[in-house]
C-alpha cells in the first residue's frame, strides 16, 4: 500500500493541482486557477484528440468484448475441435510487446510492400494510406468522423485484445452448468435463443469487468498510437493520451496535467454510466 | 448429448470462422517471423514471398550487435522476475488485508485503490518520477521493480480471489491459534495459487514489456531495458533494415510466448477464480 | 521460528534489500563531471572513448562520467526538476532557445570573455556565421556548436548516364548549386519512369516529409518562417505558398514525385528507394550519405548543392555543447567544452562518423576533410567490416565537395546559403509542418496552399500567445492578411 502511495496516488493528487499551474519544471509553480482548461478548450489539437479517444474507445471496446464473446461460445461448444490451439493463438497477440507490435503492424500496413495494401490491391481495390495521411473514412449522415490510420489503430487493439477476452469468456463459460443450457434447449429455445439467454447473462460479470477494464485502457491508450505512429505525433491519429505525453515533452506540465484531468474525468463519467447500466440490467 | 450437436454444415462452419480468426491473429507474427530470416532486398515490392529465400540468421545477429541487446536482456529478465515474485507477494498480502481483515479505514482503502485503477498513468508519472528521483531510484534496478510491487489492478484482482476463501477455513486457522500472517500463507496463500500464478503472468508480462516509465527512469546503458533498446533501431540516423528489426522484434516477443504457452493452465485457472467472480 | 515466518521475513528482507541496495550516484565525488549525449550504441566510441578518455587524459584530476540516454530531453527536463544537470551536455538546435530560456543552461559568456580561458576572436570566427548569428538568446550565449547537418541533393549517376545515352538530344547535366527550380522539375520529370499500367517504376525526385525540404523552398522563394521579432509565424507567406506549390505541381503536373513513398520510418522510405535505383533525386541530410554508401555499396551516387529558387538557401541544422545551470564543476565543464570544440576534436568527429561537418571553418577548409577513416564495427576485427565506411580522397568530390558552398557568398556579394531558423517553438512548429506537408500533399486532396499554411501560422500564433498570457502579456495583434 505504501508503494502505491508513493508511486501512484500522491503524484496523481500533485499531478491534478498541477494542472491548475503553469508549470514548466523550474522554478516555484504559478497558480493560474482553469487557465489551462481555458487554453485547452481554444486548442484546435483538442478537439481532435478528444473525438479520436471517444472513437477509439466507441469501436474498440465493444468490438474486442463481442468477438471474444463469440469466439469464445463457439470454441466452448463440446464439438469444437483443437480449443488450446486456437486459445493459444488468439491470446498470444496480448502478450506481444508494443514495440514489436508497432513494428510488426506498420510494416504490415506499409503502402507498397504491407500485406494488407497487398491484399486490397490483388482483389483489386485501392488501398487507402492506413499509416499517415488526413484521408478520412465517410460515414453516411455523420460525414468524416474517422481517420483509416485512426482506424488502423483501431483494428489492431482489437486484434491485440480480442483473444484476450475470449479467454476470460471461455473461463467463465466454463463455470455455467452444462444443464442449464440443456435445459432451455428441452425447453425448446434456439441455439440462438440460448447463447442469448442463458449464456451471455451467466457471464455478465465477466461483460462488466472487460467493459470497464477496456474502457480505462481505451481512455488512457498512448503506447499502441505512439509505436504505430513511429514514435511520434500524428495529427491523424492524435488521441489524449498521445497529446499528454507530447506537452510533456514539451514541458509545458501544467498543460499536459490538465489534460491527464480531462482523461480522469472521462473515465469516471464512462465507468458510472456503464455500473449504472450494469445495475440496472441485473434488476 | 449425440442429439445436442448441431447440423454438420454449421459445424464447419463454426469451425472455419474460428480458425480463420485465429490465423488472422497469428499471421503478423508469422510474418514478422518470416521477415527476420530473409535478406534486405527481399523485402523490395516486387519480390515477396512467404518463405526467405535463403534464411538470413545474420540478422539476428546483427540486430543483437546494432542495439546491444544482449546486455539489456538480463536487465530486462531481472526486473521482470524480480517483479512477478514480490508483485504476486505484495498484491496478495493487500488483497488479504482488503478481503477478509476487519481495520479501520478499508473502506477508504477499497476505494483508493479502485480510483487508483482509473487513473491515467500519464497524469501522474512526472511527478512519480520526481518522487523516484528523490529516492535515488533513477537508472537502476529498483526504479524498474518497486514502482510495480503493488498494483491498483493487482491488488482488486488478489482481493476478488481471496474474497472466494471460504470464512469458516480462516475461522478454523484462527482456532488453531494462527495469526494472521500464519493464515495468509498457510490458508490463503495456497487457496489463491492460481490466481497468483496468473497475476504472477501479467506482472511479468507488464513488467517485460513496459516502455514509457523505463524511457522516463531508466534509459541509460546500466538499466535500459529490451523495449528501449529495440526502439533505437527504428529511430535516428541509422534506421535498420526491416529483417533486421523484425529480428529485434522476434527476440523480445518470443521469451513471453514462452512464458504464456507454459503457464497458459495457471493463467487460464487464475481468470477462472477471479474474473467471473466479480 | 516457524516456517511461514521465516518465509515472510525473507521476502521482507528481499524488498528491504532493493530498496536500501546502495545506489551509485550519477554525480560522484571530488571533480567528476558527468556528459550526456544520445545517439546509437557504436557512437559511443567516440564520443566516450575518445572524447571523455581524452578529455580524461588532458586533465588527470577529473574524471568524466558519460552517459547515452534513448531520449535525452525527457531526461534533462526530468533533472531540471529535481535541480539537478549534466556539466557537459549535448542539446539539439529546436531545444537550445526553450531550454535556455527555462533556464536549464548556463550562460557562457563571462567564460568566452574570459582572456585567459575564453575563446580568441580567431576561434570564435571558425564557427561558420549563420551559427554564430543564432547563439545568443536574449543577449547571453549559452552553447559552443558542435556540427552543422546540411541539406543537399543526391542523385543517381547510373540513371542520368543511362537517360543521357539513351536520350542524346536532350541530355541532362548533373545537378549542380547553378540549377533553378525549372531545371531542377524538368531533370525530375525527364527521369522518372512508369509501367505500361501508369505505376510508378522509378520517381524523378525524392524526399522525406519533414519541416526541412518546406523551410528550405520556402527561403529560396524569398520566404521565412517567423516574423524578424518572432511574434508572429509567417509559413504562410509568399515564399511559402510558392513552396507548397512546387510540390504539388511535381506530385500532380509531373508525377516526378509520391509523397506516398515519402516516411523514413516506413521502412521503404524514399533513401530507401533512391539506394533501390529507384528514385534519381534524393533531397537529404549529410547524415544520409555515409549511411547510402554502407547499406548500398555499388550505387553510383554523388551529392550536389540544392537548387536555387529566386535565391540560394540551405537549411542546415546544428547540435550544441552546452552547460547545465545545474551543474556542479562549471570551470572544468567549460574547459571541456573548449576541448570538444577545438580543432583536432572536432576533425575528429567528421573523421569517423561522417554525419555531418562539424560547426568549425578551419577543419571543413583543412587536408582532414577531404578523407575519413571511418569507424569499424569491431575495432578488434575488421574482417567484420564498417559502421561508417572510410572516404578517400577521390570519393570527396561526389561525395563531400557539396558541404562547404553551404559557408561561402556569393559571387555576387549575396549571403552564404546556409541559415538554421531558430524559435522557442521550433519543435512545435517541426511537427505542425510535417503533418501538413502529409495531408496537403495527400492524393485526395483539395486544399490549398494557403489554406494549408494559415493552419499551421494559426496554430503557431495560439502557441505564442499563450505563452505570453502566461507570462502577464497581452496576446500579440497581427495585421490583416497574415493570419486569423
Amino acid at each position: 500500500m505504501a508503494v502505491l502511495g508513493v508511486f501512484v496516488l500522491a503524484p496523481t493528487v500533485l499531478g491534478l493541482a498541477l494542472a491548475l499551474t503553469d508549470w514548466d519544471g523550474s522554478g516555484v509553480p504559478r497558480f493560474v486557477g482553469l487557465g489551462n482548461f481555458g487554453a485547452l478548450l481554444s486548442d484546435s489539437r483538442f478537439a481532435s484528440a478528444f473525438r479520436n479517444t471517444l472513437v477509439f474507445a466507441a469501436i474498440t471496446v465493444p468490438a474486442q468484448v463481442l468477438l471474444g464473446f463469440v469466439l469464445a461460445a463457439a470454441v466452448n461448444a463440446p464439438w469444437f475441435v483443437g480449443r488450446a490451439a486456437v486459445r493459444a493463438m488468439l491470446f498470444i497477440p496480448t502478450v506481444v510487446s508494443i514495440i514489436a507490435v508497432g513494428f510488426i503492424w506498420r510494416w504490415m500496413l506499409e503502402p507498397r510492400t504491407g500485406l494488407v495494401p497487398l491484399a486490397f490491391a490483388s482483389a483489386g481495390i485501392e488501398a487507402p494510406d492506413f499509416l499517415q495521411g488526413g484521408s478520412a473514412v465517410s460515414v453516411p449522415m455523420i460525414g468524416e468522423l474517422v481517420s483509416w490510420p485512426m482506424l488502423s489503430v483501431c483494428a489492431v487493439q482489437i486484434w491485440k485484445m480480442a483473444g484476450f477476452c475470449m479467454v476470460l469468456y471461455l473461463a467463465a463459460m466454463q463455470q455455467v452448468p452444462e444443464s442449464l443450457g440443456e435445459a432451455a434447449r428441452v425447453d425448446g429455445a434456439s441455439r440462438w435463443q440460448t447463447l442469448r439467454n442463458v449464456t451471455w447473462p451467466a457471464v455478465a460479470p465477466t461483460t462488466t469487468f472487460l467493459v470497464v477494464t477496456g474502457l480505462i485502457a481505451a481512455l488512457q491508450v498512448f503506447d499502441l498510437v505512439w509505436a504505430l505512429s513511429a514514435m511520434s505525433d500524428s495529427p491523424s491519429t492524435r488521441v489524449l493520451g498521445t497529446l499528454l505525453f507530447r506537452e510533456f515533452q514539451q514541458s509545458r506540465l501544467g498543460f499536459a496535467a490538465a489534460v491527464g484531468v480531462v482523461i480522469f474525468a472521462l473515465t469516471l463519467a464512462l465507468i458510472a454510466g456503464e455500473s449504472w447500466r450494469a445495475r440496472r440490467a441485473e434488476a | 448429448m449425440r442429439s445436442d450437436r448441431p447440423s454438420l454444415p454449421w459445424r464447419v462452419f463454426a469451425h472455419a470462422v474460428v480458425y480463420a480468426a485465429a490465423l488472422a491473429a497469428a499471421m503478423p507474427l508469422l510474418w514478422m517471423i518470416m521477415t527476420s530470416l530473409k535478406a534486405d532486398d527481399e523485402v523490395a515490392p516486387d519480390r515477396l514471398s512467404l518463405w526467405p529465400r535463403a534464411w538470413q540468421w545474420s540478422n539476428y545477429a546483427e540486430a543483437i550487435r546494432a542495439a546491444n541487446l544482449d546486455r539489456f536482456f538480463m536487465n530486462s529478465l531481472v526486473a521482470a522476475v524480480l517483479t512477478t515474485v514480490l508483485a504476486g507477494f505484495y498484491n496478495a498480502a493487500a488483497g488479504f488485508a482488503l478481503a477478509k481483515l476487519r481495520f479501520r479505514g478499508r473502506r477508504t482503502a477499497i476505494w483508493l485503490v479502485l480510483a487508483a485503477m482509473m487513473l491515467p498513468v500519464q497524469a501522474s508519472f512526472i511527478v512519480a518520477y520526481i518522487i523516484a528521483a528523490r529516492l535515488g531510484m533513477v537508472d537502476n534496478m529498483q526504479a524498474l521493480v518497486v514502482p510495480f510491487i503493488a498494483s491498483a489492478f493487482g491488488i482488486f484482482y488478489m482481493k476478488q480471489a481471496v474474497a472466494a476463501v471460504p470464512d469458516s477455513l480462516l475461522e478454523a486457522g484462527r482456532l488453531d491459534g494462527m495469526t494472521d500472517l500464519d493464515l495468509f500463507w498457510h490458508l490463503v496463500l495456497p487457496a489463491i495459487w492460481p490466481a497468483t500464478a496468473a497475476l504472477g503472468t501479467l506482472s511479468f508480462v507488464n513488467s517485460w514489456n513496459s516502455f514509457l516509465w523505463p524511457l522516463v527512469v531508466a534509459d541509460s546503458e546500466s538499466s535500459k531495458t529490451l523495449p528501449i533498446a529495440i526502439a533505437e533501431l527504428a529511430g535516428g540516423v541509422y534506421v535498420q533494415s526491416w529483417p533486421v528489426r523484425m529480428a529485434a522484434a522476434t527476440l523480445i516477443t518470443l521469451p513471453l510466448v514462452i512464458v504464456f504457452l507454459l503457464f497458459q493452465r495457471a493463467f487460464v485457472r487464475g481468470v477462472t477464480l477471479s474474473g467471473v467472480k466479480e | 521460528m516457524r516456517r511461514s515466518t521465516a518465509l515472510i521475513v525473507g521476502v521482507f528482507a528481499l524488498t528491504a534489500a532493493l530498496v536500501l541496495w546502495p545506489r551509485d550516484g550519477l554525480v560522484g565525488g571530488g571533480k567528476t563531471i558527468w556528459m550526456t549525449v544520445w545517439g546509437m550504441p557504436f557512437e559511443d566510441r567516440l564520443f566516450r572513448d575518445e572524447y571523455a578518455r581524452g578529455f580524461e587524459r588532458e586533465r588527470p584530476d577529473v574524471r568524466v562520467e558519460y552517459g547515452r540516454f534513448a531520449d535525452v530531453r525527457l531526461k534533462y527536463n526530468a533533472w531540471h526538476a529535481q535541480r539537478r544537470g549534466p556539466e557537459v551536455m549535448r542539446v539539439e538546435a529546436t531545444w537550445y532557445i526553450d531550454m535556455a530560456r527555462r533556464g536549464l543552461l548556463e550562460p557562457l559568456t563571462p567564460y568566452l570573455r574570459d582572456p585567459q580561458r575564453g575563446l580568441s576572436p580567431e576561434r570564435f570566427e571558425k564557427i561558420p556565421e549563420h551559427l554564430r548569428r543564432i547563439l545568443e538568446v536574449d543577449g547571453e550565449i549559452y552553447g559552443l556548436p558542435q556540427d552543422t547537418a546540411v541539406f543537399g541533393l543526391l542523385y543517381n549517376k547510373d540513371i542520368f548516364d543511362a537517360h543521357n545515352a539513351a536520350n542524346p538530344d536532350r541530355p541532362i547535366a548533373y545537378p549542380s548549386e547553378r540549377w533553378t527550380w525549372d531545371d531542377f522539375r524538368r531533370a525530375a520529370r525527364e527521369l522518372t519512369v512508369r509501367d505500361a499500367n501508369g505505376r510508378l517504376e522509378r520517381a524523378g525526385f525524392g524526399v522525406a516529409l519533414w519541416a526541412w525540404p518546406f523551410l528550405t523552398l520556402q527561403a529560396q522563394a524569398g520566404g521565412a518562417p517567423w516574423s524578424p521579432d518572432g511574434l508572429t509565424c509567417t509559413v504562410d507567406d509568399e515564399g511559402g505558398v510558392a513552396a507548397l506549390r512546387l510540390l504539388r505541381a511535381m506530385q500532380r503536373e509531373d508525377r516526378s514525385f509520391d509523397p506516398l513513398l515519402a516516411d523514413y520510418t516506413s521502412g521503404m522510405g524514399p533513401d530507401i528507394l533512391f539506394g533501390l535505383g529507384r528514385v534519381a533525386m534524393l533531397m537529404d541530410g549529410s547524415w544520409r550519405v555515409a549511411n547510402i554508401e554502407n547499406n548500398y555499396p555499388n550505387l553510383r551516387f554523388a551529392v550536389a548543392p540544392l537548387p536555387k529558387g529566386t535565391r540560394r538557401a540551405v537549411v542546415t541544422g546544428s547540435i550544441f555543447w552546452c552547460i547545465s545551470r545545474h551543474a556542479k564543476h562549471k570551470d572544468e565543464a567549460w574547459e571541456m567544452l573548449r576541448w570538444l570544440t577545438d580543432d583536432p576534436q572536432a576533425a575528429r568527429y567528421w573523421d569517423t562518423m561522417r554525419l555531418a561537418p562539424p560547426a568549425n571553418l578551419a577543419v571543413i577548409r583543412g587536408p582532414g576533410f577531404r578523407q575519413t577513416g571511418g569507424m569499424l564495427k569491431d575495432p578488434a576485427d575488421p574482417s567484420k567490416g564498417f559502421e561508417v565506411p572510410p572516404m578517400s580522397a577521390d570519393q570527396f568530390g561526389d561525395r563531400a565537395a557539396w558541404i562547404e558552398p553551404t559557408f561561402v557568398a556569393g559571387e555576387d556579394g549575396s549571403p552564404a546559403p546556409g541559415f538554421l531558423p531558430m524559435h522557442e517553438l521550433q519543435g512545435d512548429l517541426f511537427a505542425e509542418l510535417a503533418s501538413m506537408l502529409v495531408s496537403y500533399l495527400s492524393p485526395g486532396s483539395t486544399q490549398s496552399p494557403e489554406a494549408a499554411l494559415r493552419g499551421v501560422a494559426e496554430r503557431m500564433n495560439e502557441l505564442v500567445d499563450r505563452r505570453r498570457r502566461a507570462a502577464g502579456l497581452p496576446p500579440v495583434q497581427r495585421g490583416e492578411g497574415l493570419s486569423r
